[in-house]
């Protein structure tokens, strides 16, 4: 070990020997220096289990040592079950240097608060709800302990990108910074992150408006894939449960059992069923249950008793799980990952495959991917396989250009504003109007913002009674305000659905939100990879006991939809036109995929030929029309809706617009004025849809607002001015 | 009551108010000086003083606008109060610090009451430590008198003590700080003090400095202040005036059970004031109209405080003011009373020798029709800018002969108050300052 490693505490020193670490590795040593010179930011970015927690920690826990009141390290986590397991990993290198180590968030007992909060003192995990709840509560008591901070660490930094939590985050460590006088001495931020595409955006979105210098330090060992893509047919496309489901989970049992794995079915639906066909399976040949379910409405218990168990790897584990397990909680490595139906995004398949592959040996990614047989009545999606291309596209951009989908940076994020606003003015009680805007929006965590929508926001929150104006003009919350801020659920910036409890034997297995109720009585369901039976449904509190069974159905939980962006189509076009799917690697093409998914993929291709998409964007197909513009979800948005507001009766699916009953060629005239008279904006397009409320706060904004963050949220006006120019 | 103006002025006093004014505060001392107009409301204050060192009480709400001089009034009652041989505590609210809360905040406000406590002797504050050896030293005194010995003495007085709320502690606290006195043990005086001032905050510290086992918290704010008023009486002072300003801060809480308990603590200390069930003791609360009449979240919000607070209909209808109500409201100052402001001021940079005058009366005049075309009427609603920046331009005149006051006043750069809880991280674009609801 080297002279970097003696730059670390001694104690350290003696803990890392005691490992039995033959030597650090890069991005640990890389990130010595950096850390203790606390005159910058830093990125690491390392892909999972890569040492990314002590490469931030060995040397930030050497520059607090000495301290011993007040937090010196405040680690923020988008998860809780993250935070739980950094404070084991944490605790045991603190304890040698008697540095404590307080988790805290909504499952920490009060006693355990209590006590740090008597002692502020060493390294403090929070999620960020959690610190938003102490700035508001809290905020003396937050001003005193955090005095001597020296660092703040973000893990799973990504997770946060461009959405509104991170919006969140950014916000709630600028109070924190303005709080202790720390606006001009910043506090170095360490964010820890999977490797993304194109990393400046990362770096310089870490300190929204400040000119701190910032690094990156980046973790290679990229390990060796196999991977494949099994097709499947359905050769009954009206029924509703695909017989190759039960294809595809015999595939599984097959090739699973006996390993450690995770599968991805997208939806918890999904998860439940899969999972529960699987132990089925297991039942069936008489052999011990390996399959297990894992995802956010599930009970705590469940979750981590499966957790400890796959990073116990003493019994095979395969866990049926959605983006729970996607993000960074150790359960050590698996032996390979399972994804059923298309992958939602590149990044989302990234962090994914970044579970599999143990020390030397490869990472294992199978693809299930089902598609209808065709007969006379198919539509052009499926004539076209584009589930399987998506599949096929994703997996180049993944491996063959090693690019993933940047965060949208045209976002208003106007809910979380109006969460914000309400946050800071409980935070210090009284507040001037242009305090706020140079905390909020000057400060450019709200960047997009400008001082009209700021007014209108303040003037329609004041006639809902959120906030109202003292005669010297601070602003203090309303009788409305009060009442959201006094709630518990306030906290999150996201959506907290109310939500029943199932419960058997007074035992919880966990939630099912109401909004997607649809369970009754004597119905049989699926949870927790389990078969139950409703015995009754407590709707005063919220409680839906259930018992065993011996056959169900998953009920539906919600879900939510991830944008196509734009790459991911214009990728499954190159496909298309090249005829070869295969990535190119060393002058060598790779094969990836089954019989059946060959046959599927030339359908496809031959669909394309039949169509006649070669040449043209638009065509006509049974008396209809469709666009197929071979790009993301935001202008085949726009498309839509321009047509709507021509008259048309269009509609989309899977990147393609189909107009009912009309001609190509008028759709191709009614397009041609969309530059000229009858151009449309983000906004206006965003006044045709009924329905816009996509984040908490929504319904309390003014109809303006509301109108401007969906249309920037969902459309993209001139990209697709752009190719109408370049395709009609 | 009031000293006449013609008479002359210590050099010491003259600094710390010319001090005080420029740092935009208000004197501490020598405020008789530049008092102005509220005859009236000092008068009937003034009677409030007179009860409590009759061993009465008193309870009242200074309400006035912002700027309007409240603190200012405050303060002239509170050298009144010193005059009269009261000890007063004084300390404004803040987001940190309220009367009843259950993070620290009140115990907070208690700390700060004691940190700033005044006596005539002392008043500029941080006189605690006087008035607990002068408990000690007047314990002395009758000992030596009537041959009693000292430690009964004292205890016989802290028995007295012991019968309220939390008097044990507070008694075994003050025999501690007679034992440090005995034994010439700083430490153990020092700890009594920071007891006293509520900076102990678990009772593993307070039992190992002092061997007891309370200490002063959010939950005896009250008992406390009430125990700090017979003390005072016993160390020969003749009561205490505990005074609260910037009460807006209840108002700005945003949480009604918070506002609540709040109010709830100040309808008990009104009605042991009003009942007459607390002696030689009284309060001043000073607040803006909204704390007191905002049906929502002032004082009105409150059923109880309201029906006691109400204004006295029978003086409306007569068209009169009734300054004997409990909330007495503090009018602003018009114009002709900023003039006479002025004029103190220049009397107070001559130390009273009127041949020493800066600047001629028609200086005076120049100087607030500047300000009015400046900031317009603002000026005479929130006089603390305009006085600031008067006695700068006096200072500037008497550091630089040269200068004339006619180019002086044009050069004045007034400045509106900015009011608000939170930091001010940068200079705040102004695009939005006008900004309302």
């Amino acid at each position: 070990m080297g002279e970097l490693f003696r730059l670390l505490h001694p104690a350290l020193q003696k803990w890392i020997y005691k490992q039995g670490w033959e030597d650090l590795r890069d991005i640990q040593k890389e990130a010595i220096r950096p850390i203790l010179a606390r005159n910058s930011d830093l990125v690491i970015s390392a892909p999972t289990a890569g040492g990314k927690t002590e490469a931030a920690f060995l040397p930030a826990i050497t520059a607090i040592a000495d301290e011993r009141s007040g937090f010196g390290i405040l680690y923020i986590s988008p998860l809780k079950a993250l935070i739980n397991d950094q404070f084991c990993r944490l605790e045991g290198l603190c304890e040698i240097l008697d540095i404590k180590v307080t988790p805290w968030h909504g499952d920490i007992s009060q006693s355990k608060k209590k006590n740090a909060k008597r002692d502020p003192e060493g390294i403090l995990l929070i999620t960020p709800e959690s610190l938003e709840s102490l700035l508001i509560r809290e905020s003396g008591w937050v001003k005193a302990a955090f005095e001597p901070l020296k660092y703040i660490i973000i893990d799973e930094y990504h997770a946060f990108l461009g959405t509104e939590r991170g919006c969140h985050l950014h916000s709630l460590i600028y109070r924190l910074e303005t709080l202790l006088s720390r606006n001009n001495t910043p506090i170095p931020r360490v964010a820890l992150s999977a490797t993304l595409g194109n990393m400046d955006n990362v770096l310089t979105n870490l300190r929204p408006g400040n000119p701190f210098p910032h690094k990156l330090i980046r973790g290679s060992g990229q390990n060796f894939l196999r991977m494949q893509i099994k097709g499947y047919l359905n050769c009954d496309p009206k029924k509703r449960e695909y017989p190759t489901d039960r294809e595809i989970a015999m595939e599984i049992y097959e090739l699973l059992r006996g390993e450690t794995n995770l599968i991805f079915a997208n939806s918890r639906q999904r998860t439940e069923h899969f999972s529960v066909m699987l132990s089925d399976l297991c039942k069936e040949n008489q052999v011990p249950n390996e399959f297990f379910t894992h995802h956010g409405s599930l009970s705590k218990e469940l979750r981590t008793s499966l957790e400890s168990r796959l990073k116990k790897q003493k019994l095979p584990t395969t866990a049926v799980c959605t983006m729970t397990l996607e993000l960074g909680i150790d359960i050590g490595k698996v032996k390979s990952v399972a994804q059923i139906t298309a992958p939602p995004s590149v990044s989302s398949l990234r962090q994914r495959l970044g579970r599999s592959g143990r020390r030397g040996d490869p990472a294992i990614l199978r693809m299930f991917i089902t598609e209808r047989k065709l007969d006379a009545r198919s539509d052009i999606i499926d004539q076209l396989r584009m589930q399987l291309l998506q599949s096929v596209a994703v997996i180049r951009l993944l491996i063959g250009q090693k690019w993933y989908e940047p965060a949208d940076t045209h976002l208003f994020h106007f809910s979380t504003l109006l969460h914000q606003i309400l946050a800071v003015i409980a935070q210090w009680g009284g507040v001037r109007v242009e305090q706020l805007w140079s905390l909020l929006c000057k400060s450019d965590i709200f960047k997009n913002v400008n001082i009209d929508h700021f007014k209108t926001l303040l003037q329609t929150m004041g006639e809902k009674c959120l906030i109202s104006q003292m005669s010297s003009g601070e602003l203090v919350l309303g009788g409305q305000g009060e009442n959201l801020v006094d709630h518990y659920t306030f906290y999150a910036v996201f959506e907290i659905p109310e939500e029943h409890r199932i419960v058997t034997e007074g035992r919880t297995l966990g939630t099912l939100p109401i909004g997607s109720l649809v369970v009754i009585p004597e119905q049989h369901i699926v949870f927790a990879g389990r078969y139950w039976r409703v015995k009754d449904i407590d709707e005063e509190r919220k409680v839906i006991h259930v018992i065993r069974s011996k056959a169900g159905r998953p009920p539906p939980f919600g879900g939510d939809s991830m944008t196509v962006h734009n790459y991911v189509r214009q990728e499954m076009l190159r496909i298309y036109l090249e005829g070869d799917y295969r990535i190119e690697m060393g002058g060598r093409k790779i094969e990836f995929m089954d019989s059946t998914a060959k046959i599927l993929f030339s359908e496809g291709l031959n669909s394309f030929q039949k169509l006649n998409l070669r040449d043209s964007r638009i065509i006509n197909h049974d008396g209809n029309t469709y666009i197929v513009p071979w790009m993301g979800d935001k202008v085949v948005n726009t498309l839509k809706l321009f047509l709507i507001g021509q008259g048309y009766d269009a509609s989309c699916r899977a990147g393609v617009v189909e107009i009912e009953g009309a001609d190509s060629l008028d759709v191709i005239r009614s397009l041609k004025t969309f530059s000229g008279k009858n151009k449309p904006s983000n906004t206006g397009l965003a006044k045709l849809v009924k329905n816009k409320q996509t984040e908490k706060y929504d319904h309390l904004l003014p109809e303006g607002l509301l109108n401007e963050g969906y249309g920037a949220k969902f459309f993209n006006v001139d990209q697709t001015n752009d190719w109408i120019k370049k395709n009609l | 009551m009031l000293t006449k103006r013609s008479r002359r002025i210590r050099t010491k006093e003259r600094d710390s108010i010319i001090q005080s004014l420029k740092a935009g505060v208000v004197p501490r001392t020598g405020i008789q000086h530049i008092q102005v107009g509220r005859a009236n409301e000092i008068k009937s204050v003034y009677r409030d003083i007179d009860r409590i060192a009759q061993g009465g009480s008193a309870f009242r709400l200074i309400i006035g606008e912002y700027g309007s001089g409240k603190t200012f009034f405050l303060n002239v009652i509170r050298s009144i109060a010193l005059e009269k041989k009261l000890v007063a505590v004084n300390a404004d609210l803040s987001p940190d610090r309220r009367i009843h809360a259950s993070a620290g905040q009140a115990r907070n406000l208690y700390s700060e009451l004691m940190r700033n406590m005044a006596t005539r002797a002392c008043p500029a504050g941080n006189a605690l430590a006087a008035v607990v050896e002068r408990f000690v030293n007047s314990a002395r005194e009758e000992a030596e008198k009537t041959g009693v010995s000292v430690s009964s003495l004292i205890n016989d007085r802290l028995s007295s003590l012991s019968e309220h709320v939390g008097g044990f502690d507070f008694a075994k606290v003050i025999e501690a700080y007679w034992k440090g006195h005995e034994n010439s043990d700083d430490e153990l005086r020092s700890n009594a003090i920071r007891w006293l001032r509520a900076e102990f905050s678990t009772k593993t510290d307070a039992r190992k400095a002092l061997g007891v086992g309370g200490f002063i918290s959010d939950t005896s704010f009250y008992s406390s202040l009430k125990l700090m008023s017979l003390l005072v009486r016993q160390a020969g002072y003749e009561g205490l005036l505990v005074v609260l300003d910037e009460m807006v801060n209840l108002y700005k809480l945003s949480s009604k059970q918070a506002r609540t308990s709040n109010y709830e603590q100040i309808l008990a200390m009104l009605n042991d004031c009003l009942q007459g069930s607390a002696n030689h003791l009284g309060f001043l609360l000073g607040g803006t109209p909204e704390f007191l009449l905002d049906p929502r979240r002032g004082l009105y919000s409150y059923e109880a405080l309201q029906s006691r607070l109400a204004a006295n209909t029978f003086a409306q209808k007569a068209g009169v003011t009734d300054y004997s109500s409990t909330a007495l409201h503090l009018a602003n100052l018009t114009p002709e009373e900023l003039y006479l402001l002025l004029k103190n001021i220049r009397n107070v940079f001559a130390s009273g020798d009127e041949t020493q005058y800066l600047v001629p009366d028609r200086a005076l005049r120049e100087f607030l029709l500047h300000c009015s075309r400046k900031i317009g009427e603002a000026y005479f609603r929130t006089p603390r800018n305009t006085v600031k920046e008067f006695v700068d331009m006096l200072s500037t005149i008497e550091q630089s002969e040269g200068k004339g006051w006619k180019e002086l006043i044009g050069v004045v750069e007034i400045q509106e108050d900015k009011i608000s809880d939170m930091h001010e991280v940068e200079d705040s674009s102004n695009e939005l300052s006008d900004f309302t609801l």
